[in-house]
């Protein structure tokens, strides 16, 4: 048996089986298991996070959060400027830091020209002003509630030990064009607006599962998903959208593909061996862990120690609307 | 009123009143917004945009005096 890490998974997992084996799972460890299976292991199973604070990901949190606020009241009134006030006094409190001792609230300072504090407010404040007038409208829910912020789980038809295998997820909202339903999924990125940029979300498990949750879970006749996309630039952002649909066909056979997937981790488990995949390391500008990778097995764990911290990913968290 | 800078690096988000959103932070941006599509209808290259600076304050406290030779 090849011993990857020396120290144990992280203890507060609640997605996965005491075997060892996850039952519940979302795009992010859908997307790193079909990605390469050791960095599966780091990032999923291990739950390894770089150190260092990621102002992508802060970026997008905190966006998503506006918007979330957002979308509770456009649902009931049309929006005043009061609500984006409260809703940039949200995002610079959620970006800040406030010292447990002495109360003093430190600002966010990223040195990232693109994603940082300024850029962020300028974002939503620019998408607030673009889509005021949207035509595309968030719908009730059968129970009355908004279809915003919507986790999901459903079964993907593979049991482990009588447990139910599971697919998670959250859609920022479900809503109508003229007469059709779509989903709702908010994307920000530093490049063009390109049907290159919009060719990355099909084939996708995030978005296929979208199209199917959709479907399965909230029962409504969605042609698909509208990916609402911002370019952040340096002093600037740029809006799109385009509308990815799926056949039956396409679903079904995403569904087939997960399962495999699922079932492939199974025995990467039992083997207790997470193969590289080689060919996706320098990917989408390089995977996090090719400088751990590129080292001799008997040195990574100095080098991951140093460089990363544990946290256990949960897809089994919800936000917002259950459905 | 404070500036946009003293606001966005010197102001406990919780001190910023509803007045300086509505009067300096919100209408900066909206005014970038302008110049930008501007330039976007004109065809021309986004306009350049002058960074909110952070503030120096510099406190004699904070140099670091011990190489210091007279």
């Amino acid at each position: 048996m090849t011993v990857l890490i020396d120290h144990k998974p992280p203890e507060n997992r609640k997605a996965f089986l005491s075997s060892g084996v996850q039952f519940a799972w979302d795009s992010v460890s859908m997307g790193a298991a079909k990605k390469c299976p050791r960095y599966y292991y780091y990032t999923i199973y291990m739950g390894l996070v770089g150190k260092e604070e990621n102002p992508h990901l802060k970026f997008g949190i905190e966006f998503h959060s506006a918007q979330e606020y957002l979308d509770h009241i456009r649902v009931q009134r049309p929006l005043e400027d009061k609500d984006l006030r409260e809703a940039l006094r949200l995002v610079m409190r959620e970006t800040g830091g406030r010292d447990p001792d002495t109360g003093i609230f430190s600002p966010w300072r990223s040195i990232h020209e693109k994603k940082n504090l300024e850029s962020l407010i300028r974002a939503v404040i620019w998408y607030f002003d673009e889509y005021h007038t949207d035509h595309y409208k968030v719908i009730q829910l059968a129970n009355g509630k908004a279809a915003v912020e919507l986790s999901f789980r459903f079964p993907v038809g593979l049991k482990y030990d009588s447990e139910q295998l599971l697919y998670c997820g959250h859609l920022d909202s479900l809503g109508q064009v003229a007469d059709n339903v779509y989903g709702l999924d908010r994307k920000t990125t530093g490049g063009a607006l390109t049907q290159q940029f919009y060719s990355q979300f099909s084939p996708s498990v995030q978005i296929t599962g979208y199209n199917l949750a959709s479907r399965l879970v909230y029962n409504v006749p969605s042609q698909g998903v509208v990916i609402d996309a911002m370019q952040v630039g340096a002093g600037f952002v740029r809006f799109g959208r385009q509308i990815i649909a799926n056949t039956q066909a396409q679903l079904e056979e995403w569904l087939t593909s997960v399962t495999y997937t699922m079932q492939d981790s199974i025995r990467w488990l039992d083997n207790q061996f997470w193969p590289m995949n080689e060919s996706a390391c320098t990917m989408y500008g390089g995977c996090t862990f090719q400088s751990i990778c590129s080292k001799d097995p008997g040195a990574r764990e100095m080098f991951l120690r140093a460089g990363f911290e544990q946290r256990a990913w949960d897809p089994l968290q919800t936000r917002g609307t259950d459905a | 009123m404070r500036t946009i800078s003293q606001l966005f690096y010197e102001t406990d988000v919780e001190d910023i009143t509803d007045e300086e959103f509505d009067k300096t932070i919100i209408p900066y941006f909206r005014e970038q917004r302008a110049k930008f599509k501007e330039a976007e209808a004109r065809g021309g290259p986004a306009p350049r945009q002058k960074r909110v600076d952070v503030p120096k304050n510099l406190d004699l406290k904070d140099l670091d005096l011990s190489n210091l030779k007279l």
